[in-house]
Formats: structure tokens, sequence, C-alpha cells
């Protein structure tokens, strides 16, 4: 399960059995969203791999459930994962 | 194999190019979500969808291309690229829809006689597990297998959990009927092939 930091130990404690990557971030943690890509990106460049780093030991991956609409997630990370997800079911 | 559900449906509808034409993915929107969908995607207002509770009950069954759900979960599915999975709610009736955009299912087996938060998720699981044994043991249409197969575990695990819980079914114990489900359907398959 891949997760926001703050939601790692919460998931990690109900739940002991689920492997949890709490990797991703969310702009009420310590991104500030602003309009200026040279703000968000450096987060972007360093969450992406560390989930698509993954994706070649998944049969399938879920996107969604617990996601929430953080702005950060549902407009920057989230879709780049989609179309990385994309591209790897394709191969 | 990816599907997207919940929250992940709203990132969907801001940026519907990242699934567009994908055609491994598939969408499990409930009624709402389906709605919010269909006015990114085609810019129209919400779609007519089929009142089950003037049909006739069903089990499983392709639909017609005339019936309501089916006209507008096919033309989503094909103007997505996607497989769509439309879930039941009680106010639409207890059929869940799925369409590839050439072929539209109906499942309509019995499930729990109360919603509660949580069986979404579950299906969404029980799918990822399905679509993975589809393709991997190379079943015929395995996108439209896994969902079927899907929505009938999970509707008969709601079921026997609703038998023994009632009014106080939560979501976990729809997760601990999983196996009984599966166990029961696998056994029904078995007869009836047997006759």
């Amino acid at each position: 399960m891949f997760c926001t930091q703050a939601a790692g130990i919460p998931i990690k404690s109900y739940s002991p059995e689920i492997i949890v990557h709490p990797v991703l971030k969310a702009a009420n943690e310590d991104i500030d969203l602003g309009t200026n890509q040279e703000v968000w990106r450096p987060s972007l460049d360093a969450i992406l791999p560390k989930v698509t780093q993954w994706f070649p030991a998944l049969h399938s991956i879920i996107i969604g459930p617990g996601l929430g609409r953080d702005l950060f997630l549902a407009d920057q990370l989230i879709p780049r994962l989609v179309r990385k997800a994309v591209e790897a079911s394709r191969t | 194999m990816i599907i997207i559900d919940a929250d992940g449906l709203n990132v969907v509808c801001r940026h519907v190019d990242c699934v567009r034409g994908h055609g491994q993915a598939i969408l499990t929107p409930n009624v709402v979500e389906f709605g919010r969908l269909w006015k990114c995607v085609t810019g129209e207002e919400q779609p007519t969808l089929t009142d089950w509770s003037e049909q006739p009950a069903l089990t499983v069954a392709n639909l017609s291309s005339d019936d309501p759900s089916s006209l507008a979960v096919s033309r989503l599915a094909r103007e997505l690229g996607c497989t769509i999975f439309l879930k039941v709610t009680l106010t639409q009736g207890p059929v869940d829809v799925i369409s590839n955009g050439s072929r539209t299912i109906a499942v309509g087996t019995p499930g729990s006689g109360k919603r509660c938060g949580g069986i979404g998720d579950i299906l969404a699981g029980t799918i990822s597990t399905t679509v993975h044994l589809a393709v991997a043991n190379r079943v015929p249409d395995p996108l439209m297998e896994a969902c079927v197969a899907g929505s009938l575990i999970v509707r008969r695990a709601a079921s026997l959990a609703f038998e023994e819980k009632q009014w106080s079914l939560t979501a976990p114990d729809v997760l601990d009927a999983l196996s009984a489900a599966l166990r029961v359907l696998l056994i029904e398959a078995n007869t009836q092939s047997s006759l």
C-alpha cells in the first residue's frame, strides 16, 4: 500500500500485515502548492520513482480508495502515477 | 492492470487524458461518480439510467443495446476506452452494469440488504485479484470476466454477511465472508456443470 507519510503509522497499526510504503506527500504536509512549478517539481521527481520502482513486482494496481482530495495528490502526483501505471500495464 | 475507484475517479475527471484510450483500465464508479465522469467526458448533463424496480429480476444477463443504463455505460466506456463497472446503489436498484463499450452485462444476484461504507473498496480489491487471474490464465475478454466475477463474489459475501449481521453489518463483515462466498459459488458452479 502506498500512502502519505501521515497515514503510514495509523494504517500499519490497524493492519500490521499490510506492506506499507508511506512515500506520498500531500499539500497539507510540507508541499507549498503555488502555481510555480519549481516549487512542487522536486517533490514529484523525488516521490514518483519511490512508487514506480515497485511496479514490476505488482500484479495489479488500485488507485483511489482512501486517496482523499488533496490538490497536490489529485492534480500533480496521481495523474502522473496513473500514466506510469498505464504504461507499465501495457508492457 | 489498473483499477480506478473512489477519489481516483475525481482525478480522472480532472485529467481525463491520463486514462483515455488505455484499454486496460477498469473504472468502478457508483452512480454519483458515474454522473460526474459522464459530465466531464461527454459535456452533457446527467445520463438516463434504467429504473430496475420496473424490470424483472435478473442474475447475470447481457443487456440489450437499447437499455438506458447499457447505452450510458457503454458510451462512457467507448469514449474513455476503458472498462466501466457501474456499482449498485439503493436508489437506482440493485443491479451492477459492466461494459467495455461493445458488450454490456448486468449482474443482479442478491447482495446485502444494507449499504455501508467500504464495500466499494472490497469490490475494487476483489476485481484487482480476479483481473490478474483472468489475464494470467488467458481467459477470453479478461476485464469483463473479472468484473462479473468480482461482482458475483462481493454480492454473495455481502449477502452471507447480511444474513448474520443484519442491520449491524459493516464492511469488515463482508471482507470476512469473501472466502465462504467464493466456496459457495465454486460449489454451485461445479454442481451446475455436472448436471
